[in-house]
């Protein structure tokens, strides 16, 4: 046989293998496929929607329809997850929301007519305009997620009157997360709550030799540009692992890692434990403590606050800032921080103030002190850990320190004591001199776009300034994230009444803790409009649903907040029209505004929008970038480059400053929960113990309840499934999704085997799980035996059982009409100071469904 | 066109499942290119025989010594592929870039591939009476892009290329994590496994301990093909005659055999 006729004789079956090898009915023509194949088609930059991160990724368009998904590799962090690649399983979705919809029937029933939009539209804006005329704009809440017109939607609501828009976050890392890492290392005082964004610190996976994976695995959290990125790079430079879970994570490492179970609600201890022998076999970088932190801050041992303190003019960058001198204990006496050379890390002294003795130790004295009783033993009858794995683990950091890391952690309202395990890990790493170190925990860099519009000032207080200034059990929430206490005031009808809500694109019943609670809370308001492609809980209970398209149907724009090291600036561009009869976000928040503003307001604002489309968006906001420096602001490419997908990068920085405390120091002593402590005593909150800056356990409101769970009793456990979305149909009722769902359980829960023999269950049987202090609520789930869970959890994927509230699964073709979501018949509770939700602080029962 | 060899790393892999996403998305798209059936309808339904990578799930050892593993099931694309060696029809060619394909116009369901295949890869799909199995993606290699798997994979814990080059990176990777863990990593696949297949053109760095555990094994091997290999053997040493007439039988008995578990499949369901 000759060559060429062997060549022909192969290309001839090219295409009939591809053809033939596929299943179908019919038989596939024979077809040479060549490079054109591949090149003809069309690319569209992206940014990734199917959960909320917005990785860069590259469309393939193809007769019209989008064929395949690509990571945008114009990063050093580009990547994709499996869910991104499944994007087309939600854009031709067959059970999406194809038109606008009124409800017919109760709300909860899902019974709803279709409606033109004029219809649909008309409603809203009557009833805006009608509360615009009672001047009650405050009563009109926005609950924006998954934004579809990002950089008009939410300023449309406040243009229109109300200081209501309400986020989601206090179901995530609001704002446990939030003050576990600002309290310490500073933030925006803003609201007078230290804050910074969710992404604003990476663990350094890439450089780092050793970590402690734990409250999040970067593998199931996955948020692939940049931390999934970088945890696979590190795991291939050999990074080793220890993973405290009670459930063992197979993202995190199958064989290669140390899984250490634990019992749920139980970090607190362990990270005590830690603390422990850190400050016991000296395993702290005293070197770094001296130069970056407060620890040798003399604190007044009876109020906790600083022994002495004075303002302090400094020059920084050619701004002048005040800063906070404080009081030091030095071999010549008692001095303040700007004039001592040396000051001592530990002692306790006996100081004269003004006349007045006190008695005071150093701030690293005080937390020494504080966690001298948490030895590996007590860490043990706490946390089912063995003593000697805390004290092997321990010299374990020891040994790789600084190139080490202990995990931050995401989503933190799980517990009552959420927040207070997330202020240790901020102090151990500190503690260990790992943060801002290569190998460690570093601050991420961002850049910032011009803002579009100028809405102006609202007079009214929102409901969480409200909140802050007058509930002290609140007194840490976050402002912008507060649907929750929403939620109290829906109920409460403090400080003034709620009476419309428009979800875009949030759960609020699905996705937050006491699903009962929550809905007679919505059932008090006299408008529910629901934005959103897709069916969710929340829907379920709205008057009006306007169905938007997917971030694959339309321009977005300019984005640059995301979670990477480096500054980031990427759009997301329309892909192909809409599909149905959905619109995009800005032609839907555009015929608002047209339909309620007055004629002048809305040109004011929205006239040039109207007339250039979202170019005059674009524009504006790349016409002045902050945050970046000037060899950065140098390879800034053009805005057309942008807008045709070119993803621009900034770089990488390491660095051990503050980021605004008030000492401008790393407090590992915060000065600010110091204070906050004080005034929670003042007001006699019975948990003022909460606000404390040192280390010490708060316990989860289960182990309040109880200290051992009967043998039919678990506390229900949460982890993300790396191709899950919350509580998002886009990855539910996904069919692209349903083979590798179905192999790995998404729609079961799973407890200890030999626990589960005891109850006579076996895997798969059925069981009914109840909340027991909600007994009345009863969901029945598929149940797996597993050797991986600890005897005290009951783990599920987060989100993705159908739950108690699952009507709409009779709309959704891929979606398990049992299994369990913890949300549904969680109690409507509130963590301590944070309002966060204490998700799966509570105790459920199981028994075998007959 | 230059040999391609794949490798699998069980320590950089986050189990995100992504290769195996992108995979069945990539015969989707070959669905549509080739006029069979559009991106919108073939997303609305499961079709698990567009899967070829997939994953099992199994749990090892007693709680708290316990851990889980994700099983790859997956053509191994062998150097002495047993299933084209078998294949009586001549359906599965090894192509130029080591990819082992079946060719489904030639193939007549008879499903000795499978038979013969250790991995049990090879997998007969009752609707249209063929086998399938990974193509290696050779339609994507021969024109110059990666597998998509190895294009999924967001931490490149999938990776391909010529033999040479993925084999160094492999036993480097596999040094390594030596090294760090104190644990011995090999390259499962690198080297002649057995007369049987041969070396692997799928290969996968592994905790050497830990080979049973993702279900590799060290002696892949199928009695089957020794009654193959008897009946070539003696169809050689006979007439040409008696050996078309041997063929013919061996191929009538596979399609006999083929309607008899197409039955069997009916009688099942």
């Amino acid at each position: 046989m000759s060559k060429t006729s062997r060549r022909d004789f192969l290309r001839g079956t090219v295409a009939a293998v591809i053809g033939g090898n596929i299943i179908t009915n019919t038989k596939a023509e024979a077809k040479i496929v060549t490079q054109v194949d591949f090149g003809i088609e069309k690319k569209v930059p992206l940014l990734c929607r199917m959960c909320a991160q917005f990785c860069p990724m590259i469309a393939t368009v193809r007769d019209g329809k989008i064929v395949r998904m690509e990571a945008n590799m114009d990063t050093p962090y580009g990547g994709i997850c499996g869910r991104g690649r499944a994007a087309m399983g939600a854009l031709y979705d067959p059970d999406r929301i194809k038109t606008p919809l009124i409800r017919v029937g109760e709300r909860g029933e899902g019974k709803f007519r279709k409606a033109s939009w004029d219809e649909a539209l008309d409603l809203v804006s009557h009833k805006l305009k009608a509360i615009e005329v009672e001047n009650d704009q405050k009563s009109v809440a926005f609950l924006p997620r998954f934004n579809s017109a990002e950089g008009i939607d939410s300023d449309f609501f406040k243009i229109y009157g109300t200081p209501n828009i309400v986020g989601y976050g206090d179901v995530c890392f609001g704002n446990g997360l939030t003050v576990g890492l600002s309290a310490v290392v500073g933030g925006n005082m803003a609201s007078g709550v230290p804050e910074q964004s969710t992404g604003a610190v990476s663990a350094d996976y890439e450089n780092a030799k050793y970590g402690i994976l734990l409250q999040r695995n970067p593998g199931g959290a996955l948020v692939c540009h940049a931390w999934g990125n970088m945890f696979g790079r590190g795991k291939r430079n050999g990074m080793q692992l220890c993973v405290v879970d009670p459930r063992k994570p197979s993202e995190a490492g199958e064989t290669d890692t140390h899984w250490v179970p634990i019992r749920p609600g139980t970090d607190g201890p362990f990270l005590l434990g830690l603390m422990h022998e850190i400050f016991k076999n000296n395993y702290f970088d005293a070197a770094y403590l001296t130069k970056n932190t407060n620890s040798d801050m003399l604190i007044n041992i009876e109020t906790g606050l600083p022994a002495q303190t004075r303002k302090l003019e400094k020059e920084e960058k050619g701004k002048k800032v005040e800063i906070l001198d404080y009081l030091v204990a030095t071999e010549a006496g008692f001095i303040f921080k700007s004039e001592a050379d040396k000051s001592l890390l530990f002692g306790k002294f006996e100081i004269e103030i003004n006349g007045n003795k006190l008695t005071c130790k150093t701030a690293l004295e005080m937390m020494k002190d504080e966690v001298s009783l948490c030895t590996p033993e007590w860490t043990q009858t706490q946390t089912s850990i063995p003593a000697q794995t805390i004290i092997d683990v321990a010299k374990k950091l020891n040994v790789a320190k600084p190139a080490c890391f202990i995990e931050r952690g995401y989503r933190s309202e799980r517990y009552a004591s959420s927040f207070r395990e997330k202020l240790i890990i901020t102090q151990l790493n500190i503690l260990l001199g790992c943060f801002g170190v290569k190998g460690g925990v570093f601050y991420n860099r961002s850049v910032k776009t011009t803002k579009y519009l100028d809405a102006p000032k609202i007079k009214e207080t929102s409901i969480s300034k409200w909140y802050l200034k007058n509930e002290p059990s609140f007194m840490l929430m976050s402002a912008g994230h507060y649907r929750r206490t929403w939620i109290k005031t829906l109920l409460s009808e403090k400080p003034y009444k709620q009476r419309v809500a428009i979800f875009s694109g949030q759960n609020i019943v699905g996705g937050s803790s006491g699903s009962k609670e929550i809905i007679e809370g919505l059932n008090k308001l006299e408008m529910i409009v629901a934005i959103s492609p897709f069916l969710n809980e929340t829907i379920m209970y709205a008057d009006i649903v306007l169905p938007d398209c997917t971030f694959m149907e339309r321009d977005e724009a300019i984005n640059t907040a995301y979670k990477t090291p480096i500054p980031t600036i990427g759009v997301n561009r329309k892909a192909i029209e809409p599909m149905y009869d959905s619109k995009n976000g800005y032609w839907i928040i555009m015929q608002l505004a047209k339909r309620t503003l007055k004629a002048e307001v809305f040109e004011q604002y929205f006239g040039e929008f109207e007339r250039e489309g979202i170019m005059s968006l674009w524009k504006k906001q790349y016409s002045k970038l902050s945050g970046l420096n000037d060899a950065e602001m140098a390879t800034l490419p053009s805005l057309e480059s942008i807008l045709n997908g070119r993803v621009w990068v900034g770089e990488k920085h390491y660095g051990s400053k503050a980021k605004g405390t008030a000492t401008g120091k790393l407090e590992i002593y915060s000065t600010f929960l110091a204070q906050k402590k004080v005034d929670l005593k003042a007001l006699n909150y019975d948990r003022a113990e909460y606000a404390s800056p040192l280390p010490l356990f708060n316990k989860p409101f289960w182990l309040e309840k109880k200290d051992t769970l009967g043998k039919s009793e678990f506390i229900p456990i949460t982890g993300f499934h790396p191709l899950g979305t919350f509580t998002g149909q886009q990855t539910k009722n996904n069919t692209l999704l349903k083979s590798i769902n179905e192999e790995t359980n998404t729609d079961a829960v799973f407890i200890n085997r030999k626990k589960g023999l005891a109850l006579g269950l076996k895997t798969n049987d059925i069981v009914e799980i109840i909340n027991i202090d909600k007994p009345e609520m009863v969901i029945k789930s598929r149940i797996v035996l597993s050797e991986i869970v600890h005897p005290d959890a009951l783990f599920s994927y987060y989100g993705t059982g159908a739950g108690y509230y699952n009507k709409m699964t009779d709309s959704l073709r891929n979606v398990s009409k049992i299994g369990f979501n913890p949300n549904h018949i969680a109690n409507f509770t509130f963590n301590p100071l944070t309002a966060g939700m204490p998700a799966q602080d509570f105790i459920v029962s199981i028994r075998k469904s007959v | 066109m230059k040999e391609q060899i794949k490798c699998y790393d069980t320590q950089a892999c986050i189990r995100c499942f992504a290769c195996m996403i992108n995979c069945s998305v990539e015969n989707r798209l070959r669905l549509q290119r080739e006029g069979i059936m559009g991106m919108e309808k073939s997303v609305q339904s499961q079709m698990p025989h567009l899967d070829y990578l997939k994953p099992f799930r199994r749990e090892i050892g007693v709680y708290p010594n316990s851990k889980q593993v994700t099983v790859f099931h997956h053509c191994n694309h062998c150097e002495n592929a047993p299933c084209q060696a078998i294949c009586p029809t001549g359906a599965i060619s090894t192509r130029d870039g080591f990819e082992v394909v079946i060719n489904a116009d030639a193939c007549i369901g008879c499903q000795s591939c499978g038979d013969a295949c250790p991995f049990d890869v090879p997998t007969y799909s009752k609707e249209n009476g063929k086998a399938y199995k990974c193509t290696g993606c050779y339609d994507r290699v021969e024109n110059g892009f990666k597998q998509s798997c190895v294009e999924g994979c967001p931490t490149t814990a999938m990776f391909s290329g010529s033999a040479d080059e993925v084999i160094a990176e492999a036993q480097k990777r596999a040094a390594l994590y030596s090294e760090k863990t104190g644990k011995k990593y090999i390259v499962y696949g690198a080297n002649k496994l057995n007369d049987y297949v041969g070396k692997l053109r799928w290969i996968t760095i592994v905790e050497e301990n830990e080979l049973e555990a993702y279900k590799l094994d060290i002696n892949p091997t199928r009695t089957v093909m020794q009654w193959r290999d008897t009946a070539k053997i003696a169809g050689a040493a006979l007439t040409v005659a008696v050996a078309i007439g041997t063929t013919a039988h061996f191929i009538y008995w596979l399609d006999k055999r083929k309607k008899k578990i197409a039955q069997e499949g009916k009688t099942h369901e």
